[in-house]
């Protein structure tokens, strides 16, 4: 699944579940992707509304998924380099 | 470092998918342990085989058993029969007269409701006598919001959990999952405590220390070193 789809899942879910001014709130922005994995930048406070968003992401395209936060962080740099783990 | 429980998950789970998978999808969203729910007839075997087969993978399972009584007196008898057979007791009332009651009742760990039934809602007067905790299941939630109208939910929600707050109810969070994709991360069913209004570090004791409390203190009651309430027999029995 492309980052595309992945990234307007979540504003979809968002938005649904917060409204505009909830989605305009949280700042929502994709920076990084890799197959099905996905970083999300989101304004600092909000992350439990991105969160909630991904515990209630149930289709993307018609098709059923599951979206799990693997992990939050204040840099980049440390997400990074979590995604390049081969554990995941 | 928090331990995360899951204190509802279904046991069609287990007979659907191998245990090593089930255990893997478990590990993975964060968890250290859950609570099995299943029938009251069920095998005690397989549910102690499953146990074995879970710690293998380095988890711990509890045993629930959920119920829905019609009438006080079916409530009364289920608890009487089953309070010593398992770690957790789960009742969803299906009136406000039994949700007193079930509420009330000290064998009762957690009461639940029906999220499309609009009239037996968690209300101050059951939180007055309330002693158990308060469950949101997050399965149902997912699936009544495929439906649509899910800000009358979330808004019920939301007055639900003030009103436990305001009365100190612990507040448990569970995926009450059937299938391996309704397994979701422990963290991310804290968010959405975070979002019914709970604190940020009440929405990871609703998934960390409330659920451990409850299995912690119903393991002491159901062992042979328990005499009653604050006495315990020490040393070897």
């Amino acid at each position: 699944m492309d980052w595309k789809t992945i990234y307007s899942g979540f504003i979809k879910t968002l938005t649904n579940l917060f409204g505009e001014f909830g989605l305009a709130r949280v700042e929502l922005r994709s920076i990084a992707s890799k197959d099905n994995l996905i970083i999300i930048r989101c304004r600092r406070g909000e992350e439990h509304m991105v969160r909630c968003a991904a515990l209630m992401l149930t289709s993307m395209d018609g098709q059923p998924v599951k979206a799990r936060t693997l992990r939050v962080s204040g840099t980049l740099k440390s997400l990074k380099r979590f995604l390049s783990r081969d554990s995941i | 470092m928090r331990r995360y429980v899951d204190l509802n998950v279904e046991m069609e789970l287990f007979l659907k998918n191998p245990v090593s998978r089930v255990a893997h999808e478990i590990k993975r969203s964060g968890f250290h342990g859950v609570a099995l729910s299943s029938d009251p007839n069920t095998n005690c075997g397989s549910l102690k085989s499953i146990r074995e087969s879970m710690r293998e993978h380095g988890l711990d399972v509890a045993f629930r058993v959920n119920f829905e009584p019609r009438s006080r007196q079916e409530l009364l008898k289920f608890l009487r029969r089953n309070r010593m057979r398992f770690e957790v007791i789960g009742v969803k009332p299906l009136t406000n007269e039994l949700a007193t009651v079930s509420a009330r009742d000290h064998r009762v760990d957690l009461i639940y409701y029906d999220l499309s039934k609009r009239n037996t809602v968690f209300r101050e007067s059951v939180a007055h006598v309330c002693v158990g905790a308060l469950e949101i299941q997050v399965r149902p939630l997912v699936a009544l919001s495929a439906r649509g109208g899910i800000h009358e939910i979330f808004a019920r929600l939301m007055r639900e959990v003030r009103i436990a707050v305001e009365h100190d109810i612990p507040i448990v969070v569970t995926s009450s999952a059937r299938e391996l994709s309704e397994i979701r991360a422990a963290r991310d069913m804290a968010a959405l405590a975070e979002c019914l209004g709970l604190s940020g570090g009440g929405s990871l004791d609703a998934v960390s220390r409330n659920p451990i409390e409850i299995i912690s203190r119903n393991r002491l009651k159901l062992s042979e070193r328990y005499i009653m309430e604050g006495v315990q027999l020490l040393g070897d029995v």
